[in-house]
């Protein structure tokens, strides 16, 4: 389970999370709905450490991380894994070699082991075939179904999915929302989902969070989110049309 | 306010730099100790430096070489000292113009290179990415390339010095009529062990230079491809700047430790 408490973070002046607090529940798919640029991609990076906490605490699996090292958060991140909005696969390596990326790094596998789990891994998400190819041969579904597959190839406890639809056309951004249910499905895997897109909410959301300028307007369930009275809620579910 | 005013002013933007680079050499220092050991990504930029930067080395050191021989020859030959143009080949080679030009060579190739390769990176998340994964960029892109040029550019400096050598000598030969036997024994019995010094420990100096300048400007890039392009050109010409001081700076220590 990963736990933020009054998690605060300031880039300057602007403070870009304000006092967030979320559980976001073992095995459980969490959605963080928001706006652009309220601060979602940052409360992910801050939970990793990629970027610094300026105040609050993160708990990961009750450990309080907060005041953890760089190389104490390095143990951290192996049971972690996540997917970013632009893919950011090695463009310099094969697809091959992205999947093998961390297999290569943390583990002691033989070439071959390693050749059978990324086979196994492209065939989950469905790009088998594609081992020999360079992330620039491929189309934005694909690099995000390969980045998939690179993050999987360690099975990590927890996945976080940084604007996984994002310019998608529909057809690719359901099969994206598909991987990820199956991901769930097949892994038991605890997963948080960062994204403006309702309809990929709606589709792969266990739990829904949804924050405004780094606030928490909302937390609950899909059918609660549905029916919240709150302002902001209704307005962000009919596309600012009630505001 | 003025606290934002003071960041973006020249000033506050250098001291910012220079914070950000010694914070960068803290980092990477760290990440020297212990841990993994890539090898592997060692020999491979072994290979790409060596790569970019052999051909033009090659050219760079028989020209100067050439060059250098032609002018101090003809004034040399107005005093009768002609015969003595080995040796003022060879001992400006190795003091200084093999390690200098040679730097700025590999700083316009190499540590340009560098930085566009990382600034890349890390606009496009592969920097951030690699860590999520656990593993320390420092360790994995910056400590394995600036181990390869601490170890090239010192060959690439060897390299150009001998060219230059022999490059000295075609002029020589042909146009100073000093036989090359002559040119030989003049440039050898005139070369000490603190040239030879100097001329290793300026390649090495210029290496930290190029490699750390190099990495810390790409792993700080922001702005996308306009900071990368612009990361890149600031690489070039910090790193040739410094490789003028630093030149003046050793040549100054050497010869106060060895005259």
């Amino acid at each position: 389970m990963i736990k933020t408490v009054n998690l605060s973070k300031n880039f300057g002046d602007k403070e870009v999370l304000k006092d967030l607090s979320i559980d976001f529940e073992k095995g459980k798919t969490t959605v963080v709905l928001g706006r652009s640029g309220t601060g979602k991609s940052v409360l992910l990076k801050v939970i990793l450490r990629l970027l610094s906490i300026d105040s609050g605490e993160v708990y990961i699996d009750n450990i309080d991380t907060t005041d953890f090292s760089e190389s104490r958060m390095m143990g951290v991140r192996r049971k972690m894994g996540m997917l970013f909005q632009g893919s950011a696969l090695f463009d310099s390596m094969s697809v091959y070699e992205n999947v093998a990326f961390t297999l290569r790094e943390h583990t002691r596998l033989s070439e071959g082991e390693i050749r059978d789990i990324v086979k196994e891994k492209l065939e989950f998400v469905e790009m088998t075939g594609t081992e020999g190819l360079m992330p620039a041969e491929l189309s934005g579904g694909m690099q995000k179904r390969i980045a998939l597959a690179r993050t999987m190839a360690n099975n990590p406890d927890y996945i976080f999915f940084d604007e996984p639809t994002t310019g998608l056309d529909p057809i690719t951004a359901r099969t994206i929302n598909e991987l990820i249910i199956r991901v769930r499905e097949h892994t038991g895997t605890t997963i948080v989902v960062v994204t403006h897109d309702l309809d990929s909410a709606a589709m792969v959301a266990q739990k829904i969070v949804l924050i405004k300028e780094g606030e928490k307007y909302f937390e609950g369930t899909p059918d609660d989110f549905q029916r919240s009275d709150i302002d902001f809620v209704k307005s962000f579910r009919s596309g600012g049309k009630d505001m | 306010m003025i606290e934002e005013i003071l960041k973006n002013s020249p000033p506050g933007v250098f001291f910012n730099h220079i914070y950000n680079y010694i914070l960068f050499l803290r980092i990477t220092i760290r990440a020297a100790i212990g841990g993994a050991f890539y090898f592997k990504e060692i020999i491979e930029q072994l290979y790409q430096i060596g790569n970019r930067s052999l051909s033009i080395v090659i050219l760079v050191g028989t020209f100067t070489g050439m060059v250098l021989s032609f002018q101090t020859g003809i004034e040399m030959a107005r005093f009768g000292a002609k015969a003595y143009i080995g040796s003022v080949v060879l001992v400006s080679l190795v003091r200084e113009l093999g390690p200098v030009l040679t730097a700025l060579v590999v700083a316009g190739r190499v540590g340009s290179g560098i930085t566009a390769e990382l600034g890349s990176m890390k606009v496009t998340d592969q920097i951030d990415a690699m860590r999520a994964m656990a593993v320390d960029p420092y360790k994995k892109l910056v400590l394995t390339r600036l181990t390869a040029l601490l170890i090239m550019l010192p060959v690439l400096v060897a390299v150009a010095d001998t060219f230059g050598f022999f490059g000295g000598a075609i002029i020589a030969t042909t146009n100073l009529n000093v036989g090359f036997e002559l040119y030989k024994s003049t440039a050898l019995n005139n070369i000490y062990l603190e040239d030879l010094f100097s001329g290793l420990v300026k390649p090495i100096v210029f290496a930290i230079i190029i490699g750390t300048i190099g990495c810390y400007l790409g792993m700080n890039t922001k702005g996308g491809t306009k900071g990368v392009g612009s990361s890149t050109t600031l690489s070039v010409v910090i790193s040739s700047i410094f490789i003028f001081v630093f030149d003046f700076i050793l040549t100054k220590i050497f010869f106060l430790v060895y005259r």
